[in-house]
C-alpha cells in the first residue's frame, strides 16, 4: 500500500502532505523534513529512488519525480510496483495538469482542498483506485459541482483565484524557460517571481505518452 | 446574534486570505501562524456554520502543510461533519480523516453520522464517509459499520463500490470477524466485468496475500483466470505479486502460472509489467530454469538501459537472483562492474552489493584490492560503503573465505589509512578477533599495529581512536612478535597519545605495561642466559620469518616484508636515511653479533647497552606517565600508578647496579626477577574468544533468584553494549599456552634490545625526548592518498576491466589451489560464534484474520451442509484452528493435498464448484438481510448467539466431523 504522498518545492516547503499511517503532526514535518535533506542533495539525472527505510521503517520505498521547483514524492511498501508508482506520480500530475491547465506550483498553493479531492480520487486509504486521469476529472467535476449547489454564494473567492491564476502568469512573462529535467516529459517551466511559480505543461496529456512504463 | 454571525462571515479570512497574507507576511512565518491559529480559536466557536466550517478548513491546512496541532478541534470536527451542506461537510471529513487516531475520544460520536452518510443516495457523500473509514476505522467503527460496508460492495455504483471495496482491507485488519459477512462479496467481485471494480480487489488480496498467504490458495483459480485474461497492466501487476507469495506455498501453482508469465514477460510492451514478471520469476518461481533464463535475459535489457531507474531496478533483481542463480549475475558482469563508477549511487550500491556477492576465497584479495582502489576515489558515502561491505564480506562465518591471514590483516591496515575511513569499531573488532582466533596472523598483526601506532598524525583522527586502541591492545598482548618492542613503547608514549579519549589511553597504558615487563623480562632472562641458546633460536626464527615474507613477494608487500627483515637486524631503515659512519658500524657488529658469529664477544657489550636502554625506558615511563597521577579519568589514573610504582621499585635496583660486575648484578637483581616472572606469566596466559552462549553454561547458584522478566531492564539498559571481551579485566576464556609464548620469548627478545640501543640513544639525543620516526618506511604513506585524484581517474576503466577479469575467474577458479601456503587454524567455537540471528518468522500477525479467512474459504469446499447448518461451518472452523495450533499441522494439509489430488467424481471442477456455491452462499445472504434492515444490531447478536451454540455442537459433533469435514484445498491444475 501507499503510505504517503508528499508534494514540497525545492526550497523544501511542503506543498501537500497525506499520510495514509496516522502520524502526529511532528512526525509528519520530521518526515517531510528528512526527505527533502535527501531529495535535495540528488543531481539530476539519476534514479528517481531514495531509500526510505530510515525515515518510513522497514519495508518502505520512495519514489520521486522533480517537475521544476516541485518534487512530488511517493511512499510505500512492496505490496507496490516501483515503476507503476513513478507512473502514478505521472497520473497525478496529469490530472493537476488538466485541472488547472498548465499547473504551477501556485495552483498547487492556492487550491489546497482541490489538490487532496483529486489525490483521494487516486487514492484511498493507500490503495490506488484509479489510474486514468479522465475518469478522474470526471469525478473531479461532479464533486465541484456538488460543492457549487451547496454552497450558498462566495464567488469572492472563486474570483479571488483567478486573479492570482493571472497574476501568476503575468509574473511568468518574460522570463526565461528552463529545459525539462525528466527524460520522460518534455514539459516547459517557467521560474520567476518569487522563486515560487512554475508551469509544468504535458504536450500529449493521455495515456498515451510514449515512455509509460506501465503502458 | 444573527446580526454578529453574518458579520463575523464577512469579515472571516477565508483560506485563500490566508495563505495570500502568509505569502505576504512580514512578521515571520512562526508568529503569523500562531496569531492565525489564534483567530482561528476565536472563530470556530461561531455558531454559524459557514464561520466555523471556514476556520476548520484553515486549521486543517495549517496542521496538514506547516504541521499546527489541531487535535484540540476535534469536538468542532464532529460539527462540522454533521452539517448537511456538502462542502461544510467535506471540511468536516477532511479534518477528521487528517486529525483523528485511536485515541481520540470523539471517535464514538461520529459512528451514526458514518452509518447515515454510508447510507446516502448522494454518492460524493458516501464517498467520503468511506474515505474517512479507510483512515481511521477503529475496532468499533469497523464493527458496528460492517453492514454498511457490506451492502455497499454489491452496488450498482461503481465509484462508491470500488471505494467500499478498499475500505474492506481497512475494516479486515480491525474486525477480522468481518470476514464471516464480507468475503463473499470481495470474491465475487473478482469477477466483476468493470476494470475499476477489479483493480480495486485485486489491490485488497494483495495486500492480505502480503500478511498471510495460506490463506488464499483455494482462491487461486480466480487469480489464474485474472492472469490469463487481464489486459490491464496494473491488475496483472498485483496478481502477479499475489502469485509471487502463493507460488512458494503449492509447487502444482508454480507450474501452472510459469508459462502465462513467461507470455506476458515475452509479450508485454510494458516495462512495468515486465519488471513484475521478472521478479515473481526470481522470486515465486526460481525452480523453473526455462522461466529464470527468460527472466535474466529481461534483467539483461534493463541493467544497460538509458534509464536510470531501469538500469536500478535491474540490478536489484539480480541480487533478488544471485543467493540461488549466481550464473545470472556472474552474465551481467560487465554491467555490474560498470555501475561501480555510475553517477548514482543507488546504482553504485546496489552494484557493489552483487560484486561482493560474486566474491570466492580465490580472487577475494584481488576484488578487494580493486575496490579499495575505487575507494580511494569516491565520495566519503561511497567509500565507507565499500569498505563495509568489504569487512563485512570477509569476516562472513568466521573470516570463510579468508585464507591468507597476513593478507587480510594488512588489507585491514590499509583500511585504516584510507582518509575517509568511518569504520573504525568494524576494523577495531576484527583486529582483536583475529589476534585471538588465528596464531599464524599475530607477527603480521603487531607488525601492522605498529605501523598504525607509530603515525602521530593518525592520532588526531577521531574516526581512527578505535582502531588504534586495538592496535595498542595487539601491540601489547603480541609483543613477543615485535620486532622493536622499544619502538612500540616510544609510539604508545608519544605526547600526541593526550588526544585519545581516556577509555583508550588506558589501553595505551596497558599495553605499555606488558610491553615493558616483556623487555625487562627478556633483560632478565640474557643475564643468566646462554647466548647458544639465543643463536640458535634466533637463526630458527629469521629464516622462518624470511619464509613467510617470501609468500607474499609476489605483492607489493614484498618490499615491505623486506623491510622488516631488515629491522630485525638492526634499524636499518632509520640509519640509511641518516648515513653517519660510526651508526653504520654498529649496525655491522649488531649484525655479526645477530649471526651468532661474533657472540660470545659482544656478550658483554650488548649487556651493558642492553641495560642502558632499560633504563632509559625505565626514565622515560616515569616521565610521561608522572602528570598522569593527577588525571580525571580514574581508570588512566589507577593503571599510570600502577605501571609507576613498578618502574620506580625496579628502577632501584637496576641503577643501584649498574656499575658493578655481572655477578654481583645477578644476585641483586633476583627479587625483580621473581616479579618480573610472575607478571610475565601474568601475562602470556593466552586470550581466547569467548562463546556468545558462554553465560548460558555458568551454572546459576544456589539461592540466586533470576528475575523472570528483565525487560523493564533492557529499557533501561537500551543499547549499551558490553564492552568488547578482550580489554580491561574481564579475563574471558584462558588457555595455557605456555611452552608456545615462552620459546617465542627466547626467539624474539634478542632482536629489540640489542639491535636499537644505541642508534636509539644516538637519535634520541639528536631529536629530544620524544622520539618519533620522522620519516616512514615504504609501508607508511608519507601521505594520506588523496582522494578524488585526478590522475588516478584515467585507470578507471583499466580497473573496470581488471575487475571483470576478476569475477570471470570465480567459476572457473573455484577448484585452483593458488595458495602457497595452507590455511592457518582459525579458532572456532563448537557452540556459534556468532550470535544467533533470531530469524523473525512473519508470525501470523492475523490469527483472527486468518483463521475467519480460512474458515470462510474452505468451508465453502466442505460440502452442502455448509450453507445450512451453521455448526458445521464452525466446526471446520474450529478444526482450521487447531491445525494451526497443532505441531503437525503441514503434514495434515499435505495429506488434505494428497487427497485433493485425488479424481473426485463429485467435483470435477473445483472452481465451477465454487461459482455454484458462492451463488448458493449469495443467496442465503440477501435473504438474511431481507429480513431485518436493521441488520447491524441483530448481526451482532447473532453472532453472539452462535458462539453459545457452536460451543454445544462442537463437544457433540467434533469427533464426526474430524473424517467429513476434513478442508480439502482445491486442486489447482483445474
Amino acid at each position: 500500500m501507499i503510505k504517503a504522498v508528499l508534494v514540497m518545492n525545492t526550497q523544501g516547503k511542503p506543498r501537500l502532505a497525506k499520510f495514509y499511517e496516522f502520524k502526529p503532526v511532528e512526525q509528519q514535518q520530521e518526515a517531510i523534513r528528512n526527505v527533502f535533506s535527501v531529495l535535495c542533495s540528488r543531481p539530476e539525472n539519476v534514479s528517481n529512488f531514495v531509500d526510505a527505510e530510515s525515515f518510513f521503517g522497514p519495508d518502505s520505498r520512495l519514489v520521486y519525480k522533480h517537475f521544476a521547483t516541485l518534487y512530488f514524492v511517493f511512499i510505500f511498501d512492496s505490496s507496490e510496483n516501483e515503476l507503476a508508482m513513478l507512473d502514478l506520480i505521472q497520473v497525478f500530475v496529469e490530472t493537476l495538469d488538466k485541472c488547472f491547465r498548465n499547473v504551477c506550483e501556485l495552483d498547487i498553493v492556492f487550491n489546497y482542498s482541490k489538490m487532496h479531492t483529486i489525490l483521494d480520487e487516486i487514492i484511498l486509504g493507500g490503495q490506488v483506485l484509479e489510474t486514468s486521469s479522465t475518469e478522474v476529472m470526471k469525478a473531479i467535476e461532479e464533486i465541484a459541482r456538488q460543492y457549487a449547489s451547496t454552497i450558498s454564494a462566495c464567488p469572492t473567492v472563486m474570483v479571488s483565484i483567478k486573479l492570482i491564476r493571472h497574476s501568476s502568469k503575468y509574473e511568468t512573462k518574460g522570463l526565461k524557460q528552463r529545459p525539462m529535467q525528466s527524460i520522460l516529459f518534455q514539459n516547459l517551466f517557467q521560474d520567476g517571481g518569487r522563486g515560487k511559480i512554475i508551469s509544468i505543461k504535458l504536450p500529449n496529456s493521455g495515456v498515451s505518452a510514449p515512455n509509460w512504463y506501465n503502458d | 446574534m444573527a446580526g454578529s454571525s453574518i458579520m463575523e462571515n464577512l469579515f472571516q479570512r477565508s483560506l485563500e486570505d490566508l495563505i495570500k497574507a502568509m505569502r505576504l507576511q512580514l512578521i515571520g512565518e512562526s508568529t503569523f501562524i500562531s496569531k492565525a491559529t489564534e483567530e482561528i480559536r476565536r472563530e470556530i466557536k461561531s455558531t454559524d456554520q459557514q464561520t466555523k466550517s471556514t476556520a476548520l478548513h484553515k486549521l486543517s491546512y495549517l496542521s496538514s502543510v506547516h504541521g499546527v496541532d489541531m487535535s484540540w478541534a476535534s469536538f468542532h470536527v464532529v460539527e462540522v461533519m454533521s452539517s448537511s451542506k456538502f462542502a461544510h461537510k467535506r471540511i468536516g471529513y477532511h479534518a477528521a480523516a487528517q486529525s483523528f487516531n485511536d485515541d481520540t475520544p470523539v471517535l464514538l460520536l461520529i459512528t451514526n453520522q458514518l452509518r447515515k452518510d454510508l447510507s446516502s443516495t448522494n454518492e460524493f457523500e458516501v464517498s467520503l464517509a468511506l474515505d474517512l473509514l479507510s483512515r481511521i476505522a477503529t475496532l468499533d467503527l469497523a464493527r458496528d459499520l460492517t453492514t454498511e460496508v457490506f451492502k455497499l460492495l454489491a452496488t450498482a455504483r461503481v465509484f462508491v463500490r470500488k471505494k467500499a471495496i478498499a475500505v474492506v482491507l481497512r475494516v479486515f485488519d480491525k474486525y477480522p470477524d468481518a470476514v464471516r459477512v464480507c468475503f463473499k462479496r470481495l470474491v465475487e467481485n473478482l469477477e466483476s466485468s468493470d476494470p475499476q471494480v477489479v483493480t480495486a480487489v485485486i489491490g485488497v488480496f494483495c495486500e492480505l496475500a502480503a500478511k498471510d498467504p495460506r490463506s488464499y490458495l483455494p482462491l487461486a483459480p480466480e487469480f489464474y483466470r485474472i492472469l490469463i485474461d487481464s489486459k490491464n497492466n496494473w491488475v496483472l501487476i498485483k496478481v502477479l505479486k499475489v502469485f509471487a507469495k502463493l507460488a512458494p506455498l503449492e509447487h502444482r501453482l508454480g507450474k501452472r502460472i510459469v508459462e502465462p508469465v513467461c507470455d506476458h514477460m515475452r509479450r508485454s510492451g510494458a516495462k512495468s509489467l515486465v519488471f513484475e514478471c521478472v521478479r515473481t520469476v526470481l522470486t515465486g518461481l526460481s525452480d523453473y530454469d526455462s522461466a529464470v533464463q527468460l527472466a535474466v535475459e529481461k534483467v539483461r535489457e534493463l541493467v544497460v538501459d538509458q534509464d536510470p531507474n531501469l538500469r536500478y531496478l535491474g540490478l536489484q533483481a539480480l541480487s533478488v537472483a544471485a543467493p540461488k542463480h549466481l550464473w545470472a549475475v556472474l552474465e551481467n558482469k560487465e554491467a555490474v562492474v560498470k555501475s561501480l563508477s555510475d553517477d548514482d549511487l543507488n546504482i553504485k550500491i546496489e552494484s557493489l552489493r552483487l560484486l561482493m556477492a560474486m566474491v570466492s576465497e580465490s580472487h577475494v584479495a584481488d576484488i578487494s584490492k580493486v575496490l579499495l582502489n575505487y575507494a580511494l576515489k569516491s565520495d566519503p558515502g561511497f567509500c565507507n560503503e565499500i569498505l563495509d561491505s568489504i569487512l563485512k564480506t570477509c569476516c562472513n562465518n568466521v573470516y570463510e573465505i579468508v585464507v591468507d591471514f597476513d593478507w587480510y590483516v594488512s588489507l585491514l591496515g590499509e583500511m585504516a589509512m584510507i582518509p575517509n575511513c568511518q569504520n573504525g569499531e568494524e576494523i577495531e573488532n576484527q583486529l582483536v578477533d583475529i589476534g585471538m582466533r588465528v596464531k599464524d596472523a599475530r607477527m603480521e598483526l603487531v607488525r601492522v599495529g605498529r605501523d598504525l601506532l607509530i603515525d602521530p598524525a593518525l592520532l588526531g583522527n577521531v574516526h581512527l581512536h578505535r582502531i588504534l586502541c586495538a592496535a595498542a591492545w595487539v601491540a601489547g598482548e603480541y609483543v613477543e612478535f615485535a620486532s622493536n618492542p622499544f619502538e612500540l613503547v616510544d609510539a604508545l608514549l608519544q605526547p600526541r597519545t593526550s588526544l585519545l579519549p581516556p577509555s583508550i589511553r588506558a589501553v595505551y597504558i596497558n599495553s605499555v605495561l606488558k610491553i615493558l615487563i616483556f623487555c625487562l623480562d627478556c633483560y632478565l632472562l640474557q643475564n643468566d642466559g646462554s647466548g647458544s641458546l639465543y643463536s640458535g633460536n634466533l637463526d630458527g626464527r629469521q629464516s622462518e620469518l624470511f619464509s613467510v615474507k617470501n609468500d607474499t613477494e609476489a605483492t607489493e608487500l614484498a618490499t615491505c616484508g623486506g623491510s622488516n627483515y631488515e629491522q630485525d637486524v638492526g634499524f636499518n631503515p632509520r640509519n640509511t636515511a641518516e648515513p653517519s659512519e660510526d651508526l653504520s658500524v654498529e649496525n655491522g657488529i649488531d649484525r655479526a653479533a645477530m649471526h651468532g658469529k661474533t657472540f660470545t664477544s659482544n656478550l658483554l657489550e650488548k649487556k651493558n647497552s642492553m641495560q642502558e636502554s632499560i633504563v632509559s625506558l625505565l626514565n622515560r615511563i616515569e616521565l610521561i606517565f608522572g602528570p598522569l597521577i593527577a588525571n580525571q579519568d580514574v581508570e588512566v589514573l589507577e593503571r599510570a600508578q600502577n605501571i609507576l610504582s613498578l618502574v620506580q621499585l625496579i628502577k632501584e635496583e637496576i641503577i643501584d647496579n649498574s656499575g658493578q660486575s655481572v655477578d654481583i648484578m645477578e644476585k641483586k637483581d633476583t627479587r625483580v626477577s621473581a616479579i618480573i616472572n610472575s607478571m610475565r606469566d601474568a601475562f602470556t596466559t593466552e586470550l581466547g574468544p569467548v562463546s556468545i552462549s558462554a553465560q548460558g553454561r555458568v551454572a546459576v547458584p544456589d539461592g540466586l533468584v533470576l528475575k523472570d522478566n528483565l525487560d523493564d531492564l533492557q529499557e533501561i539498559c537500551g543499547d549499551t553494549e558490553l564492552p568488547s571481551s578482550s580489554f580491561g579485566t574481564g579475563g574471558p576464556h584462558l588457555t595455557t599456552n605456555s611452552d608456545a609464548s615462552s620459546s617465542n620469548l627466547l626467539n624474539n627478545e634478542e632482536s629489540g634490545p640489542l639491535n636499537e640501543c644505541t642508534s636509539l640513544i644516538e637519535h634520541r639525543k639528536r631529536h629530544g625526548l620524544y622520539y618519533l620516526p620522522t620519516e616512514k618506511s615504504e609501508i607508511v604513506p608519507d601521505e594520506y592518498p588523496r582522494a578524488n585524484d585526478p590522475k588516478s581517474n584515467s585507470n578507471v576503466n583499466d580497473e573496470a576491466a581488471e575487475l571483470v577479469k576478476l569475477t570471470e575467474q570465480s567459476l572457473l577458479l573455484k577448484k585452483r589451489t593458488n595458495q602457497t601456503k595452507p590455511r592457518p587454524v582459525v579458532v572456532k567455537l563448537d557452540d556459534g560464534d556468532i550470535a544467533p540471528i533470531s530469524v523473525k518468522r512473519p508470525e501470523p500477525r492475523d490469527d483472527s484474520l486468518s483463521g475467519a479467512i480460512k474458515d470462510v474459504l474452505l468451508g465453502n469446499e466442505t460440502g452442502p451442509s455448509v450453507s445450512r447448518s451453521y455448526p458445521s461451518d464452525k466446526s471446520s472452523r474450529k478444526q482450521t484452528e487447531k491445525k494451526k495450533l497443532s505441531t503437525n499441522g503441514r503434514s495434515e494439509m499435505k495429506e488434505n493435498e494428497v487427497d485433493a489430488e485425488k479424481p473426485d467424481p463429485e467435483s470435477p471442477n473445483s472452481s465451477s464448484k465454487n461459482h455454484g456455491h458462492s451463488k448458493h452462499r449469495r443467496h442465503r445472504v440477501k435473504e438474511k438481510s431481507v429480513e431485518g434492515e436493521e441488520h447491524d444490531q441483530r448481526g451482532k447478536k447473532k453472532s453472539g448467539h452462535h458462539h453459545g451454540r457452536r460451543k454445544t455442537h462442537q463437544r457433540a459433533k467434533s469427533p464426526l466431523n474430524v473424517v467429513s469435514q476434513t478442508p480439502v484445498i482445491p486442486d489447482f491444475l483445474l
